[in-house]
């Protein structure tokens, strides 16, 4: 067989497995002989290995995999330094990822994605009515949402007055009166009223077409930023023995990855490892195992970068561990929170 | 562990001569001028063979490999038996065998040993300070050496790996879409283009 014919037989899952040593030898001794005498399969091979890198600094590589990239893979000062590059290249693809993003404006735009529409007659009609339905729909969701929002606004204002007007007769007041005004229930009104509003404003926002209709300037930038992904933050302090409420994460369903910044009790910057657990099961469902820790001030942090996908409507528990200085991993401590979606 | 030698293999002391050189360089392209990438080329592909097969000393057994099939090509004055890139592979398979034979001569210790104390030295406690110095100096590296590259090149990169999961790809997609290329043919590129970079950076942050 020929090197082509071989080249395009073997699976980057093939490649992933040579690259992390789980190949069978005789497989192995044919992707062996390709890498030195074959450019093309080289480069080929040179990128698998980088989706491999990058997989396990993006905390994607699970089970065999990930025990065989770090039992294998990276026994070598090359490879380390590879994984090493990979990890600082993301944090800066990342804080340039606007310069990403507006290159991908100026090459849509560069195409004439609009011009191109309006070489179609029906398609120039259809988006001329489309535009003018929108324009009606968006303006009145508008003014409704602007109203709603006023009415809010003000239901809260009224209500949080009366609160503290009736906060100040409360402590006026000798210890143990009981006192139902009509303060008090006109108060009790304004909070079912600023609760419905709450409510409308909700439902406003949830229908199609909230947005005013796009000017065709805005349509390239707008295509761009909808392949920015979702990246939600949150904090999670140290765990408390006392058993309080558990800390609640809301998710929305388009929402990419969820960093959750872990406070650490130590002020030491040990290197951690990081497991995601569903309770019920004690399942790891996605783990990362370095993480440095990084201070702010008096607090030390870690961060665990989790595809969102991952995390349903329930609760989890991040177990943070660091090694020994016997070598044996101790436990930091477990971060018990629940997902709201 | 740093104090063993550097290569196992017996180094040949045979050495290229100038005019050895350019006859290598000649037969390596095969009859095109590739101005010497031909050998940048296959000794970083023998490097990376011997760093793959778990050699501490890749580079020295890459060179070494050349330097076996450099001295044969003069002694004979042509190797025509095989194409130049395989004849290589030959050789380097013959380089690692002998690389293999010494260790278990010397008996040293065994490679399990040897990997699991390097995992206990990777996964122990680290110097906290250092690394993140070095993270630093890395990020500052990475700012340089793309600011060198072309700025199409640099923008091809940046928005080749930007994203996660499904935005990568979908990100991926659309741009070879836009270039008119397959994704195979894009990946290829965004691959040589973060190989230069992992290049400077890298003797960058070594200070070279």
């Amino acid at each position: 067989m020929c090197s082509t014919e071989l080249m395009s037989e073997l699976t980057d899952r093939q490649l992933s497995a040579y690259l992390l040593g789980s190949l069978p030898a005789a497989d192995a001794e044919r992707i062996d002989e390709l890498s030195v005498t074959d450019e093309a399969f080289a480069e080929r091979l040179r990128a698998v290995e980088y989706d491999l890198v990058d997989a396990y600094d993006q905390g994607e590589l699970l089970g065999a995999d990930l025990k065989n990239f770090e039992g294998y893979y990276l026994n070598s000062p090359i490879r380390r330094n590879r994984a090493n590059f990979a990890a600082a290249f993301h944090t800066f693809a990342s804080v340039n990822a606007d310069a990403a993003t507006e290159s991908t404006s100026a090459l849509v735009s560069e195409k004439g994605l609009l011009s191109r529409i309006f070489e179609w007659p029906t398609l120039r009609l259809a988006f001329a009515a489309g535009l003018v339905l929108m324009t009606a729909l968006g303006g009145w969701l508008f003014i409704e949402n602007a109203r709603l929002r006023g009415e809010l606004d003000t239901a809260s204002a009224r209500a949080e007055d009366m609160e503290r007007q009736a906060e100040v007769r409360r402590a006026q007041d000798p210890p143990g009166t009981v006192k139902l005004s009509d303060e008090s229930v006109e108060l009790a009104r304004l909070r079912a009223e600023r609760e419905e509003l709450e409510r409308k404003l909700a439902r406003a926002q949830a229908r199609p077409g909230i947005r005013p209709p796009a000017r065709p300037a805005d349509i390239p930038r707008r295509q761009a930023q909808s392949s920015i992904p979702r990246i939600l933050s949150f904090v999670l302090t140290p765990p408390l023995r006392s058993s309080g409420q558990l800390p609640q994460i809301s998710l929305p369903e388009d929402t990419d990855r969820a960093v959750i910044r872990l406070e650490l009790e130590s002020n030491e910057l040990h290197s951690y490892a990081v497991e995601l657990r569903e309770p019920a099961t004690d399942r790891v469902i996605w783990n990362t195992r370095k993480v440095t820790a990084v201070r702010s001030g008096d607090q030390s942090s870690i961060t665990a970068n989790i595809p969102a996908r991952l995390l349903r409507r329930q609760i989890y528990t991040l177990s943070v561990t660091r090694s020994s200085s016997a070598g044996e991993r101790e436990i930091v401590g477990d971060y018990t929170f629940r997902v709201v979606r | 562990m740093n104090d063993r030698p550097t290569t196992r293999v017996k180094k040949s002391s045979w050495e290229f001569s100038e005019g050895a050189f350019k006859a290598f360089l000649t037969w390596l392209d095969d009859g095109t001028e590739s101005d010497g990438r031909s050998y940048l080329a296959i000794q970083q592909r023998l490097t990376a063979y011997f760093d793959r097969k778990g050699c501490q000393t890749p580079v020295n057994l890459a060179d070494e490999t050349l330097n076996r099939v450099g001295r044969r090509l003069e002694e004979e004055g042509e190797i025509i038996t095989e194409a130049p890139a395989k004849y290589c592979y030959t050789v380097a398979r013959f380089v690692f065998l002998e690389y293999i034979r010494d260790n278990a001569r010397r008996g040293e210790v065994p490679l399990d040993d040897v990997l699991e104390r390097r995992i206990s030295d990777r996964t122990g406690v680290s110097n906290s300070d250092e690394e993140q110095e070095l993270k630093e100096r890395t990020f500052k590296c990475l700012e340089s050496c793309s600011e060198n590259l072309v700025p199409a090149n640099r923008s091809l990169i940046l928005r080749y790996y930007f994203g996660v999961e499904r935005t990568k790809i979908e990100n991926r997609r659309q741009m070879a879409g836009e270039l008119g290329i397959t994704a195979n043919a894009l990946s290829i590129r965004a691959c040589r283009i973060r190989e230069k970079l992992e290049v400077c950076v890298t003797k960058c942050v070594d200070g070279k």
